[in-house]
């Protein structure tokens, strides 16, 4: 116990250095563990040292590294432009620059440095900054009341929350949390799970992890020191377990886009658990690698040095593991083109949502509360009537309309979902919710591909209801209109279940799902090359239908990979593919040939 | 005109003469004990327009000016509100809660939504101007019709929001809404172009025009210009409310989205099942002969509307997944049916109808009948096995929207989470033969079939719905048999006055109506003829004035008929109307019939329709207009001799309706959907 006295005269004399030593961090800490209605935890409020002593418990860094914040002050002029902070010559920090929110400031807080001398730092981009350089990391008040208001604790070096029953808990539940937008003053979250009640959570307990290192999180991999966190968190799940004594079959891991990579990376001890993501970052080199994070994240060795939950997942799928999959076909950033690779595997259930990244996991929300009170306890099912199924058939694909007779009560908080099926597993397209109830139909975005839906694969309409309950119409075979039908078979030969992109190829064309939906690319190789120097790449307009084979010649010999693509005009994505290839072909280099159908003549 | 020179001037408009002992008269003027020196009642006489407006405000002096139809009314304390509120402060405007059916008891309760705007009557009437400043605007604006006065007044002053005082002012019935506005000749804009972004500004000018554009349908001829209807319309964006135009007034909202983009000439009206109908705006230099709805004449065009019918892959939202067509699902014995009459009253062709399908289709589980469980109808149709639901209930709505076809007699404007009649299936049976031009009124409507009643029936009605008119005969007529009664009947039905809805029982006493009716009633040569042939005279008065019906002298012969219509004619020997459709029923199956038109030549100037069929050429029976004619007609028994003409007449009125195969035409029609 410290007296005030002590405590006042202790944190007057000591030096800066002494402060953050290990000594004073661990003095910090152990203020910070006395529960704060205490006499202790009272006085020094009343002092008002407690953000200092949150400041001096934070993660300390290994001696001449140091935390930094940054300020950009008139942030106005340079909307939307990359910038890069360097240290002398050295890129230490980048982003691009965006609107901070109403009455911030534009910050960029915990950017690790080696200097103390603000002279040593400079912008590429001619807008006026301030830094502020410390030994302690830099929170700010909205993120420290957000700690408090969600009881987020450290332990150790990790940060997480505890939900529910924490004394005898059957079922553990482990959540990740996703990025916050890069300029929030709240910029470690927990994935909370707020809409299940005490009562959902009576013989449950919930930990919600937070991935509290860096300017927006490492997805659990790294601390600020660099130092890898995986085993630490590897360790604190299973003590966490072993504690409770909970079998592996009643574990959940979830997370959303950053925090459901971070849940394929932790569950991966546990094959028996269930695994529950949405929009997962499959491969980190690949999505990482764009503006926001090429400066940041991206120069952390992530992509390269950890299990990439792409590998992870393929593992998963092949051991028959219970996962539930939320993806969206516009968000190949985060796919890799896996998801639909997944479908047919045991186990598997994909859950396919039209919208952007951001949007599935909020418009799929009823069903991941469905997904969760069902592992909770036995759900209810209930039985209604589709009466009408419509099939619109488009170019590449095809629109369905259902008319779905159901109670009021099954309307609200419900998720609707066109359920296909392949070898017993299942593959959830969801509906929009027409204007009239009974009305469901599959958006333009959410076409089913010509490929989907077909041989009568498309067996139920399923209803996810906030509360547990699962509305099934299982009628659909009493619709003629959802037969087989030859006429909608594309030519090309789609995706087929293997993994790395480069090395399936073996001379057939896929289909790469993009960010406009639905075949945005067509890929060929004409012959493949193990290990190639270097891969050219041949970018063909759209409608290009001369014979490619007689426009290179084979460059094998070379040690040249050859790649066509078909690209539906100027794509943002385009690059990112070429790259995704040039990396899963590991060459050395690659060039790009752009040819259009002018350009070729026979 | 007084001099006058005090706070408020209600200037009182009457028709003809000042009637002293109407309720609103004496309600205005016994504010007097309390405000006599505050404000005074002039009545005016005759119409008014603009200029008589202007006269009428420049010859006062008093600092507002406020005016009172005499055949609205007002809450009891109108005139003290409006003096408390008007006495303590300068305003340009004080206006009350507007309504046109009663004033509600609590007037807070008024929602001020759209709906309201929407219905509100934006005439001169009712509402405190300053008139000074009102001055102001007469002087300014001098090309508008004096109904546009209240709203250039606020676009003028721009006074886009008003509070209405705790008084109620009602202008007593809707018929402008329904039948539209004339405006005075001169007229040569709507309302001034002047900018306001004011939701309920816009929401009045909308009626305002729609009440116009219904008025133009009849007039078919204006000075106003196309172009400036048009700049009224995309000025205020008047096409993104629309969807508060009422069931009389599809029409116009089709012609108001024409206005609003009038490079597309082809509005969708109806959706159908083979083809869809559309509406063709087109502007044309000379007047086309033939081929057109409506060709209006406007200040130097014509401008013609055409009801053409398109493949369904014109509609934009043809192939569209989130739009459901209420077509795609064929007419089935899995189908739900709805059926009504009125709300209030079955006992006509939808209730015939249902129990044939009962009976002949009863695979049809899914059919439903709607009715206001207050209807005397509920327990008889219940005793039949009628699945009955209360009308405009929720479970009502839920029927319609589950439905498949609508089959009514009556058209409402059903409209419940996107499905409307103007986008899904809907049967009119119509409650009886058309006799009068209501094509204006059957343009407004929409529907997949209309039932029509003989050849001449068929034909006006396609003149308007070439597609969808079906000549199979009133439901209700296969089964209708005349009957011999234990006692001899005459059934007197006269049909209804429009002006007369307001009016005070004094006034309806000494009313044409009530007099030619009441005489037939009382004459005694009828009475006499009666006596000794034991005769009774039913008469079944129209259900507007059966508030009214103590003041009629019946007797022992002559008996308020209670009777259902159907009833009451089959049991009749003879049946007397003077323009009403019911005795054609009474033709139908041969009972003789005859007419009273005692102000043949006024009825029309009155009615929202005018006469279709003359009465002398075409009627199924004699025409009578001086009551002595018509007193000897009875009295003498001469109804009861056949005359050969009314017999080739009737031939040819009901060509082409089997009378044993009525309601199966209409399935097979409905079937065919």
């Amino acid at each position: 116990m410290f007296t005030r006295d002590l405590l006042s005269e202790g944190l007057k004399s000591v030096s800066r250095q002494t402060a953050y030593s290990s000594v004073g961090r661990q003095i910090a800490r152990k203020i910070l563990s006395i529960p704060e209605a205490s006499t202790v935890r009272t006085k020094i409020k009343h002092l008002g040292a407690e953000e200092k002593i949150r400041h001096i418990a934070t993660e300390s860094l290994e001696p001449g590294y140091y935390y930094a914040k940054l300020v950009i002050k008139n942030w106005r002029h340079h909307l939307g432009k990359d910038f890069q902070l360097l240290q002398d010559d050295n890129v230490v920090y980048g982003n691009v620059i965006e609107t901070p929110p109403q009455g911030k400031a534009l910050e960029y807080r915990n950017i690790i440095v080696t200097s103390t001398s603000h002279a040593a730092f400079s912008l590429n981009i001619d807008a006026q900054f301030t830094i502020s350089i410390g030994l302690g990391a830099f929170f700010t008040r909205e993120q420290e009341n957000y700690d408090k208001r969600y009881g987020i604790r450290r332990h150790g070096r990790l940060h997480y929350a505890i939900r529910g029953n924490q004394k005898n808990p059957e079922k553990l539940i482990f959540t990740f949390p996703g990025f916050s937008t890069s300029t929030t003053t709240i910029p470690h979250v927990v994935s909370y799970l707020s809409g299940l009640s005490a009562t959902d959570l009576q013989k449950t307990m919930i930990v919600c992890f937070q991935d509290r290192y860096g300017t927006s999180g490492s997805y659990m991999q790294l601390d600020n020191s660099g130092l890898e966190l995986n085993s630490a968190v590897a360790l604190e799940i299973e003590k966490i377990r072993r504690r409770h004594g909970v079998q592996e079959s009643q574990m959940m891991f979830y997370g959303a886009s950053k925090g459901a990579s971070i849940a394929i990376v932790y569950s991966e001890p546990y094959p028996e658990a269930k695994l529950v993501v949405s929009t997962p970052q499959l491969h980190l080199g690949y999505y990482l690698d764009k503006p926001h994070f090429r400066n940041n994240l991206a120069k952390t060795g992530l992509a390269i040095t950890l299990p990439q939950p792409h590998s992870l997942l393929r593992q998963y799928v092949q051991e028959g593991r219970a996962i539930e999959y939320f993806y969206s076909s516009s968000d190949e950033d985060s796919n890799y083109s896996l998801p639909e690779q997944l479908f047919g595997y045991k186990g598997v259930s994909l859950y396919r949502i039209d919208g952007s990244h951001g949007d599935v996991a909020k418009k799929c929300t009823f069903t991941l509360l469905n997904i969760i009170r069902n592992f909770l306890s036995v759900g209810e099912e209930k039985y209604v009537k589709c009466k009408q199924i419509r099939k619109y058939d488009r170019q590449i694909g095809s629109q369905y309309q259902l008319r779905v007779v159901s109670p009021e009560e099954a309307n609200a908080g419900t998720n609707w979902y066109l359920v296909e099926k392949k070898n017993g597993v299942t593959r959830n397209h969801i509906l929009t919710q027409g204007s009239i109830p009974f009305l469901k139909y599959t958006s333009t975005a959410q076409m089913l591909l010509n490929d989907q839906g077909t041989n009568g694969s498309l067996t139920q309409v399923v209803g996810y209801q906030a509360d547990g309950t699962r509305w099934v119409a299982d009628n659909l075979h009493e619709h003629p209109e959802l037969g087989f039908d030859n006429a909608h078979q594309s030519a090309t030969i789609h995706s087929v279940i293997s993994l790395a992109l480069y090395e399936s190829m073996d001379s057939q064309n896929i289909r790469i799902f993009g960010p406009n939906n639905f075949s945005d690319f067509i890929v060929s190789v004409p012959y493949v090359v193990k290990d190639p120097q270097k891969i050219l790449f041949v970018v063909l307009e759209e409608g290009f239908n001369a014979k490619v084979e007689s426009m290179y010649q084979d460059y094998s010999s070379s040690n040249i990979g050859l790649v066509y693509i078909w690209s539906k005009g100027e794509n943002q994505h385009l690059d990112i593919l070429i790259k995704r290839i040039f990396i899963d072909s590991g060459a050395a280099s690659y060039t790009v040939e752009r040819r259009t159908a002018y350009s070729y003549s026979e | 005109m007084q001099e006058q020179n005090n706070l408020l001037t209600i200037i009182f408009c009457c028709n003809e003469k000042l009637d002293r002992e109407s309720t609103l008269f004496r309600k205005l003027m016994s504010a007097k004990l309390k405000y006599d020196e505050q404000f005074d009642v002039l009545p005016v006489y005759g119409h008014i327009n603009l200029l008589k407006v202007g006269e009428i405000v420049s010859s006062i002096k008093s600092k507002y000016i406020i005016f009172i139809d005499e055949k609205h009314d007002v809450s009891s304390n109108f005139v003290k509100v409006f003096i408390d509120f008007l006495a303590t402060r300068t305003v340009y405007l004080a206006e009350p809660y507007v309504y046109f059916g009663d004033i509600p008891a609590k007037l807070d309760s008024t929602a001020l939504d759209n709906r309201y705007f929407y219905s509100r009557d934006t005439d001169i009437y009712g509402v405190a101007f300053n008139r000074k400043r009102l001055l102001d605007v007469l002087d300014a604006i001098t090309d508008i019709d004096k109904s546009a006065i209240y709203l250039s007044y606020r676009l003028y002053w721009s006074l886009a929001k008003t509070k209405p005082l705790q008084a109620g002012y009602t202008i007593a019935n809707n018929v402008k809404a329904v039948n539209g506005s004339m405006l005075d000749p001169g007229t040569l804009r709507l309302v001034p172009l002047l900018a306001s972004g004011s939701q309920e500004l816009r929401v009045y000018i909308l009626r305002f025009l729609t009440v116009y554009l219904r008025g133009l349908r009849s007039s078919t001829e204006t000075l106003i210009p196309t172009r400036h209807v048009i700049d009224v319309v995309q000025k205020y964006n008047l096409a993104r409310l629309t969807s508060l135009l009422g069931p009389m007034q599809q029409f116009e909202a089709a012609w108001i989205e024409w206005l609003n983009s009038p490079t597309q000439p082809n509005v969708l009206y109806k959706q159908l099942t083979d083809s869809d109908a559309y509406l063709r705006f087109a502007l044309e230099n000379k007047r086309p002969t033939n081929n057109f709805v409506y060709c209006i004449k406007s200040a130097d065009q014509y401008l013609t509307i055409r009801r053409i019918y398109l493949p369904h892959d014109e509609r934009s939202d043809f192939d569209d997944a989130s739009v459901y067509d209420f077509y795609s699902r064929p007419v089935s014995k899995e189908s739900t049916i709805l059926f009504y009459d009125r709300p209030l009253q079955a006992d006509d062709n939808a209730e015939y109808l249902y129990e044939y399908i009962m009976h002949n289709y009863p695979e049809f589980e899914n059919c439903y009948f709607g009715l206001n469980p207050k209807s005397n109808d509920w327990a008889r149709l219940q005793r039949k096995g009628f699945k009955l639901v209360p009308f405009f209930s929720k479970e009502f709505y839920e029927i319609f929207l589950e439905s498949d076809v609508v089959v009514s007699s009556q058209i409402y404007n059903l409209s419940y989470k996107g499905k409307t009649l103007k986008n899904s299936r809907s049967i009119y049976l119509q409650h009886g033969v058309q006799l009068n031009d209501m094509s204006d009124w059957i343009n407004s409507k929409q529907f997949d079939i209309f039932v029509a009643t003989g050849k001449p029936e068929e034909e006006y009605i396609k003149r308007s719905a070439p597609v969808e008119t079906l000549n199979s005969g009133l439901p209700r007529l296969e089964s209708l048999q005349r009957r011999v009664a234990s006692k001899r009947n005459i059934l007197f039905m006269p049909t209804w006055r429009f002006n007369l809805n307001t009016v005070s029982d004094q006034q309806f006493i000494e009313s044409d109506y009530y007099n030619a009716i009441n005489q037939i009633m009382t004459d005694h040569k009828i009475s006499e003829y009666l006596v000794a042939n034991d005769i009774n005279l039913q008469v079944k008065l129209h259900p507007n004035i059966s508030s009214r019906t103590q003041l009629f002298n019946f007797s022992e012969r002559v008996i308020n008929c209670e009777k259902s219509y159907r009833e009451a004619i089959s049991t009749a020997e003879f049946a007397l109307t003077d323009f009403s459709s019911v005795v054609l029923d009474a033709a139908f199956i041969d009972i003789p019939i005859s007419y009273y038109q005692w102000d043949a030549a006024t009825f029309f100037h009155e009615q929202p329709y005018e006469n279709r069929l003359d009465y002398n050429t075409d009627g199924l029976g004699p025409v009578f207009y001086e009551s002595s004619e018509i007193i000897d007609y009875i009295s003498s028994g001469s109804y009861l001799r056949t005359d050969k003409i009314y017999s080739e007449r009737k031939r040819h009125f009901f060509e082409g309706v089997d009378k044993g195969k009525i309601n199966e035409t209409i399935v097979k029609k409905m079937l065919e959907l």
